[in-house]
């Protein structure tokens, strides 16, 4: 079952004072429940814009995104802004945990802002911190945390509002390989195991070696899409 | 596939009311760049310390110069005959009658009721004459009004049953009177009667103001009466106070009490000149204020300036997580709240013994400064106002800057796009 459907999208950049710059140029595509896939392309070749639009970080100049049914071009901002967090987790490249809060802590936050109990709240997060094996490193900062880990944490902060997909963009490119490795593993366990949906944006080739399906993007357009499914 | 049904959350507004999480969030956020944070608590303490200091010893100044001239002279609240403003002759006087110092007495915030006749006399003495102010009272009550008899410089102090004058000290220099010595007044007594009478010199007061030191006679009600032949009345009745800030509402009751006949005023309305001197000092005070505020609450704004501009990438990733950009404003504005409230309550703590200590011990001025000043009448030093009103308005000032500090840096969050906030 489709799980996101991608209709005709175009998005373009213009703000009037320079030449207006095609970033997506009419792409079709549908994500499945449980792929893991990545998107890959050569720098500007429109991945990250692909990765905004799907979250609902930027809005398409025409065509149209259905996540589960639901057209996020027809929500106001703040519904769109309820709907990533019901549905939508993120792993960004550069970490971007919350500096002030505990691994825990930020873990819990998105379950915070979805107003869960305080009890069912602390358990789900300790629990994602021990299936990313970081249980001695709760209670640590950020700044207190390598790359590795602080990547680890968010994607247990992704996992934490049980989201319909995750969308990762370059989650390896800061990390070193024995890092990278075990990140890539535990969101292939993930995939596996619980069935979540990966949607990765990468140059990394240890990524594309894990994944499912592997679309290619260039000049806006995808360029190729291939199963791998004995991955 | 088309979407079927419309989706909608319900985005309830207690959502967006902070709990203890985002209190706390904020605690952090604040202390999280410690020098920061102490040198916008530090800009918000010195303004609120500054301010009401400032305005301490200006309000403490204004009360100290209208509590000189009230009590030599006029007291808080004068009652007149409706028609003497407009025509100060002494045929527009009270005629006293029980009812109305049972009257005014019956407010309770009246210490004291002064019946006082005054009119001009000519005064003559050997060769010399000169105008003179007679000023007929009860001695003792206008002693504990004005302390009259701390001017006493020479002889006695009078009493009800003298029949004898005070004068000033210039005067007596000028007509070369001294003690023991007589005094003869001539002038227009009640519906043009003359008035002439002989008064020995009990006494010699000394007044700073050269004005009033160059006219001022004194002698008892019942003599100056008898004098003018205005038998049991009075030109005015002047009134002290147990609190002075409750002037305006007790002038009012007293007007209403005592009828359109009489003419009820408070010191504001009878020494205009020192409200307008004490209203235009007062303003080129809040203008030093308000200055002090300005400098201070750019330097507000340019510290949440670079504190919202350097965690606009945080802001992205919260807003791109599930953040309401309203609650995330609303997280930021606590902050400024927070810093504003340990400021502010510094700055009035550290303020506070400041303005006691300056209430209790004021500064007494030296040199020409307080030579001027006692010219004046008034007493040489700087007391600071013990008083909760300007405190408070300081308060509200500092918080109103803290408010407008934070308006612009919410507003951007509140239109915050999240991809650019994503790339800083």
């Amino acid at each position: 079952m489709n799980i996101i459907e991608i209709n005709n999208l175009v998005k373009i950049y213009d703000d009037r004072k320079s030449v207006p710059v095609t970033a997506i140029n009419g792409i079709d595509l549908n994500f499945k429940e449980s792929e893991f896939t990545t998107i890959v392309g050569p720098s500007g070749s429109g991945k990250t814009t692909l990765l905004n639009m799907l979250g609902g970080l930027d809005e398409p100049t025409s065509g149209k995104i259905l996540i589960d049914g639901v057209d996020l071009s027809q929500l106001k901002s703040r519904e769109v802004i309820d709907f990533r967090m019901r549905n939508i987790g993120f792993v960004f490249q550069a970490y971007n945990l919350i500096p002030v809060l505990t691994a825990l802590e930020n873990v819990e936050f998105i379950m915070h802002l979805q107003g869960k109990p305080k009890a069912e709240r602390l358990q789900r997060a300790k629990d994602l911190l021990v299936q990313v094996g970081l249980e001695d490193r709760m209670n640590a900062r950020p700044g207190k945390l390598s790359g590795g880990q602080q990547q680890r944490v968010a994607v247990a902060r992704a996992l934490a509002s049980k989201p319909k997909f995750i969308l990762a963009d370059e989650p390896t490119a800061n990390l070193d390989s024995k890092s990278a490795e075990t990140l890539l593993d535990i969101m292939e366990r993930l995939n596996h195991e619980e069935k979540i949906t990966f949607i990765f944006s990468t140059h990394d080739a240890r990524v594309v070696a894990k994944a499912h399906r592997v679309i290619t993007v260039e000049d806006g357009q995808v360029k190729s899409d291939e199963d791998y499914p004995e991955h | 596939m088309e979407q079927k049904h419309p989706y909608r959350y319900k985005l309830h507004f207690l959502r967006l009311v902070p709990c203890a999480f985002y209190l706390n969030l904020a605690w952090r956020n604040i202390w999280r760049n410690k020098r920061r944070s102490l040198i916008t608590i530090s800009s918000i303490l010195f303004a609120v310390f500054f301010s009401v200091v400032m305005r301490g010893f200006q309000l403490g100044s204004y009360k100290n110069m209208v509590d000189n001239v009230v009590q030599a002279y006029t007291g808080y609240i004068q009652v007149f005959d409706r028609k003497f403003q407009s025509d100060k002759i002494i045929e527009n006087t009270i005629l006293m009658d029980d009812r109305i110092i049972s009257e005014i007495e019956k407010n309770k915030n009246v210490t004291m009721a002064l019946p006082r006749l005054e009119s001009f006399a000519l005064a003559s003495s050997g060769n010399q004459t000169k105008g003179v102010l007679v000023l007929g009272t009860d001695p003792d009550k206008d002693d504990q009004l004005t302390h009259l008899s701390r001017r006493l410089v020479q002889g006695t102090f009078l009493h009800n049953s003298d029949s004898a004058a005070i004068v000033s000290e210039r005067l007596a220099k000028y007509l070369k009177v001294s003690i023991g010595d007589t005094l003869v007044l001539i002038s227009q007594g009640f519906h043009g009667a003359g008035a002439a009478g002989k008064f020995l010199v009990k006494g010699i007061l000394r007044f700073p103001s050269p004005d009033l030191d160059n006219k001022m006679v004194y002698l008892p009600l019942v003599q100056a009466q008898q004098f003018f032949s205005a038998e049991n009345r009075v030109t005015s009745i002047s009134l002290n106070l147990k609190n002075s800030n409750d002037l305006s509402r007790t002038v009012k009751k007293l007007q209403q009490k005592l009828g359109t006949q009489y003419d009820v005023r408070s010191w504001d309305t009878i020494l205009v000149e020192l409200k307008q001197q004490i209203g235009s000092d007062s303003a080129g005070g809040l203008i030093m204020l308000g200055m002090l505020y300005l400098i201070i609450g750019f330097g507000v704004f340019g510290t949440v300036q670079m504190m919202t501009a350097e965690r606009r990438r945080e802001f992205g990733v919260v807003v791109a997580v599930g953040m309401q950009k309203r609650r995330l404003g609303t997280i930021l504005a606590l902050e400024m709240l927070i810093m504003g409230l340990i400021g502010i309550a510094a700055g009035i703590l550290l303020s506070i013994p400041v303005v006691w200590w300056g209430h209790v011990h004021p500064i007494t001025l030296t040199g020409k400064m307080a030579e001027s000043i006692i010219q004046y009448g008034m007493e040489p030093i700087m007391p600071t106002a013990w008083e909760a009103g300007y405190v408070i308005n300081q308060t509200l000032v500092a918080m109103l800057i803290v408010f407008a500090a934070v308006i612009l840096p919410v507003w951007n969050v509140t239109r915050l796009r999240v991809t650019k906030a994503l790339r800083s």
